[in-house]
Parts: structure tokens; sequence; C-alpha cells
């Protein structure tokens, strides 16, 4: 596998790409340093939504998320999918390609939500050769998405994070690592959070999301649509101790607020990068 | 293709999931969840039942904008949720769902009073399609003068890929229109009103570069586009629509009227580009 990928490399920090914004981020003039799209809003066959796509592809590099490859569904790849999610690849050569440890659809029936795996051997083995079917298929290596979860399956007798890096290992694949998700995740089902990053394969991790959730009082529901909490903030500072100076997301998808919001978001992440960059030095210093 | 035999346990447990999903419950769920401190094993399934209803139900809201203005939020709502239930999507872009919509409307028992709907719904979902249809150059009066070496009477055209066209029993422009206000109500003593026995009218949806356009059409029109939706030359198209409406319609004082209309028709698609060239 081609792990260099046909893409550039990606630095920095960047924001969630949402239609509410296309004029700011092509009027304004602080911006992030890339921006992500979520690859099934441009599925279409044409029309506005790619014609924004490829104005702000000119001035900055953009990565693509996706939900809808199904990579844990027992039911085929969907080839339509695919040769869509392909033609957009071939077109606007985002930098890095993701989308999620889960399934979205079983028996032909879709469900356009993020549904946890039941974590076994033969999950994990089933899940990652179809993600070696979708790299094959797109000829570079794709990033998986840890996801929020509000359940535990009775089959698993594996933990999240063991299931993931089996997943990561077999598909010699990248992760996308959602600090939110695993506070969430952590929250939701009483594991220890800092314990799950200490185990993920850092020289596979390639990117790092950032996103707020609700306290619905018996969980954490993972809305997209709040400020970063001030734990997944803590959580987000060991992640850089772990994984170095990562490109990092924010993300928000529900009750979006305006552009300014999360360049004030973005500007928080950019002050943990700067702390942790005088950290490195610092230490660099004293060694040498 | 079947899964693997070993994979029996996988499929199993997926598909009861996602059946439970669209049916709002899994017989013997605790088979399947585990409970935990604070939550049962329903609960657990109730969260991400409660979830997929809203993303489908925030789906069609997006989508189907004057139905929902003509429906109200609640109304709306239990519409969708009963749409969600019997027609599960079976697409993995969430941007497809609810093509079957505006048929379901048509069926939907509570809406038998409010049969103009469906053609609403229509209205919307094309709208939702031109938005995404393929960037394809329309056909203008001036791009035909400037092929003047053509056999203009012979070109191949066809409709722009835009195109929809929405006949109804209703004055469903002006419905559609009417919907876009705030409270608006249809034979209604309350606010502002509209009258269903005013005139049938055709709509036609379609994109002008980026903008999406919506407009009433005339009978001509309507049948201009079917013919070249056929596949009809511009000559045959006009001897279709000239023959339909002088022998089915049978609402021209003359030839002569009808041809006049004919050619207002023509000059029409021209100017809004709706056609585009084979």
């Amino acid at each position: 596998m081609n792990s260099a990928s046909p893409f550039s490399s990606l630095e920095g920090l960047g924001l969630g790409l949402r239609s509410q914004h296309y004029q700011d981020i092509l009027s304004g003039q602080n911006h992030p340093q890339w921006f992500e799209a979520l690859t099934d809003n441009y599925m279409g066959d044409g029309g506005l939504p790619l014609q924004y796509l490829s104005q702000i592809a000119e001035r900055f590099p953009i990565t693509f998320h996706g939900i809808g490859l199904s990579l844990g569904s027992l039911d085929p790849l969907n080839q339509d999918y695919l040769k869509k999610l392909k033609a957009l690849v071939d077109r606007f050569q985002p930098a890095l390609v993701s989308d999620h440890l889960c399934w979205t659809s079983a028996s032909g029936l879709h469900g356009h939500d993020l549904f946890p795996m039941p974590y076994t051997e033969l999950a994990a083995k089933h899940i990652a050769e179809r993600i070696e079917q979708v790299q094959e298929y797109l000829g570079c290596q794709i990033l998986i998405e840890n996801v929020s979860s509000y359940l535990e399956f009775k089959d698993s007798y594996l933990s999240e994070v063991d299931f993931l890096c089996e997943v990561l290992e077999r598909a010699d694949c990248l992760l996308l690592c959602d600090i939110n998700n695993i506070y969430v995740s952590a929250q939701n089902h009483q594991f220890d959070a800092k314990d799950y990053l200490a185990r993920l394969p850092a020289d596979r991790v390639k990117e790092l999301h950032l996103a707020g959730f609700e306290d619905q009082g018996t969980h954490l529901l993972d809305t997209h649509g709040a400020p970063v909490h001030d734990d997944v903030w803590k959580l987000y500072e060991e992640a850089l101790k772990r994984f170095g100076s990562m490109p990092t997301l924010i993300e928000w998808d529900t009750d979006i607020p305006e552009y300014s919001v999360l360049l004030k978001e973005l500007s928080k992440a950019r002050q943990y990068w700067e702390q942790h960059n005088h950290h490195i030095k610092d230490r660099a210093d004293y060694v040498a | 293709m079947s899964p693997k035999p070993e994979s029996n346990a996988l499929n199993a447990l997926q598909d009861k999931f996602i059946h439970g999903l669209y049916q709002g419950e899994i017989a013997n769920v605790e088979a399947l969840i585990c409970d935990s401190n604070k939550l049962s094993a329903t609960q657990h399934f109730d969260i991400y039942h409660g979830s997929m209803l809203g993303n489908f139900t925030a789906s069609l809201r997006a989508v189907f904008p004057r139905v929902l203005a003509a429906l109200g939020d609640q109304f709306f709502d239990a519409l969708a949720r009963q749409y969600i239930k019997n027609h599960p999507s079976k697409t993995p872009i969430l941007d497809d769902f609810g093509e079957g919509f505006p048929s379901f409307c048509e069926g939907f028992k509570p809406l038998h009073d409010y049969p103009y709907v469906s053609d609403v719904a229509s209205v919307d979902w094309s709208w939702h399609q031109a938005f995404h249809s393929c960037d394809v150059s329309a056909v203008f009066a001036a791009d035909l003068q400037n092929v003047l070496g053509v056999d203009q009477a012979n070109i191949q055209l066809g409709l722009h890929p835009s195109v929809s066209i929405i006949r109804s029993d209703f004055p469903l422009y002006s419905l559609w229109q009417f919907n876009e206000q705030e409270n608006a109500s249809v034979d209604s003593n309350n606010g502002a009103s509209f009258s269903l026995d005013a005139p049938a009218e055709i709509v036609m949806v379609w994109r002008q570069d980026y903008q999406v356009c919506v407009t009433s059409i005339s009978l001509p029109v309507c049948a201009l586009l079917t013919a070249f939706d056929e596949g009809c030359s511009p000559t045959q198209a006009f001897e279709r629509a000239f023959e339909q409406l002088w022998l089915e319609q049978k609402m021209y004082d003359s030839e002569e009227a009808l041809a006049a209309e004919l050619s207002e028709a023509w000059s029409f698609l021209l100017k809004q580009g709706a056609l585009k060239r084979l």
C-alpha cells in the first residue's frame, strides 16, 4: 500500500467545511490552514456545492470525511458510492480521506448514523478486509475515525481500543483520532480515556478531531453542536504530547454558529499547539 | 453475495438492529445489548432510534420546506416518522432520501383533505434534484443563431438535466409560492388564505447557472418540453405539440392562434435555458 498516497501533506489547524460559511471563507481574511469537506454532501452530479468546493479547494488544502462507506456492514460495499468517492478524490486530490470505524447499513437498509461494531476478532477481521478493499480501489491509505457510542453489544469481548488497534494493524490503514469521541465513549462506558490514548499506535495517527457534546444526564451525546468541553481540551493536551503537533480539526454540525465562533474555537486549539511547541522547545533547549 | 458462514452472527446482529431501528423496538433486546449502571438495554437502543429519526426528519424538513410550511412542524414530523418507518432508506447518501415522499403524501390518510400537498412535495423534490443536477450548458436563442450552418429545424435538443415538469389538478405554482409565507393556510379564515378553486397550473423547475428557478408554464410550453424529452427535433416537436393541443385540447380559436402560442412557447424555452443540445 502506498502510504504516502497521491496527496500532499497536511499541517496545522482545520475547520469542518459547512455551507453556511462558504461566503465567509471566500471573502474573509482570517482562516484556518485547511478545510475538511463532508464527502457525502458533494456526491451530487453538479451544482452549487461542488462549485463552492472547487473554489475553496483552489485556495486551501482539503480533506474528505465521509460516513457512507459503512465499512463494518455485512452488505457488499456500495459500488455506486465508491465510484462517486473515487471521482471526488481524483478531481480534488484531498490531503486525506477518512470514514468511520462503524457500520451505517445492513440488509440493504441505511441508517445514516454511526453504529458501533461488536468488538470481536471476527468483526475486526471483517472490517479490516473491507478497509483493504476501499484502499485498493482508491489507490491510497484511508483514515478510520473512532466513533462515540451509546451502547455495548453483548457479543463484544474486546475493548474498543484493542479492537481499533487490531483493525489498524490488519488493514494497514491510518487513524483519525477523535478526542471528543474518546472522551464521550469513555464516560458512557466507564473506561480510562488517557489509557485509550496511550495504547494507540502513534505512527498511524494522522489527524485529530475536536467537537462539542451535550450532557444528557444519563449519558454524553456527541452532537457536534457545542464548544469543545474543558475535559476534552485536557485530553487534547495529552494527545499532543503523545502524537506531536498533529493536524487538528474543529467540527460543528448542529446549531451551526457564525464563522467567527468557529475561528474562536480554532484560536483556542492554536493556544494548545503553541503551549505544546514551547514545551518541546524548552525541553530541547534544556537537553542541548 | 451472501455472507460467509462465520459472519452469520455479525449479520444477524446487524439485521436485527437495523430493522429494530426502523420499527422502533427490538424483541428481546437484552440478548443483543448490555444494560449499564444508568441505562437499560432498551434505553441504550432508544438513543440510536431517536438519533436516527432526528437525522431523517431534519433531512426531510430541509428537502421539503414548502410541505413543512403548509403542514406545520408537528404534522410534518408525524408524517415524516410514518414515511421513514414505511420507506427505509436504500441509499448510502442521505441527500438521495425522500424520492418517494410525494407519493407517500398522496396515500397518507390524514392528508385526505389536503390533496395538493403531494404536488407541493413534488415541486420541493424537483427543486432539490435541480440544485444537485449536472452542470450542463443550456441552449439559448443566441446559441442557435450562432450555429446557422446547422439545420436548425432538425437540430437535436433535449431537456436540460435540471428540468422537471409537475402537472397538477390544483393552482400548484400559486400554492408553492403561497407556502413561502409564514402562517399560511389554505381555504382558511385565519390569516393569509388561498383558494383551491383557482385554475390548475403546471410547474416547471430548472436551474439557470446555479440558481434554481420555479415557474408556472403554459400548455404549449409543456407540450414542447414533453416532445423534446421524447427525442423530437424542433420541427417534430412543433408538429407533435400542435397535433396534441389542437386535437386533444380543442381550446384554441384558430390554428393561427395555436401556432402563435407555440412560437411564444419556443421563445420562452430558449430564453429560460430549459433545453440542451444532444
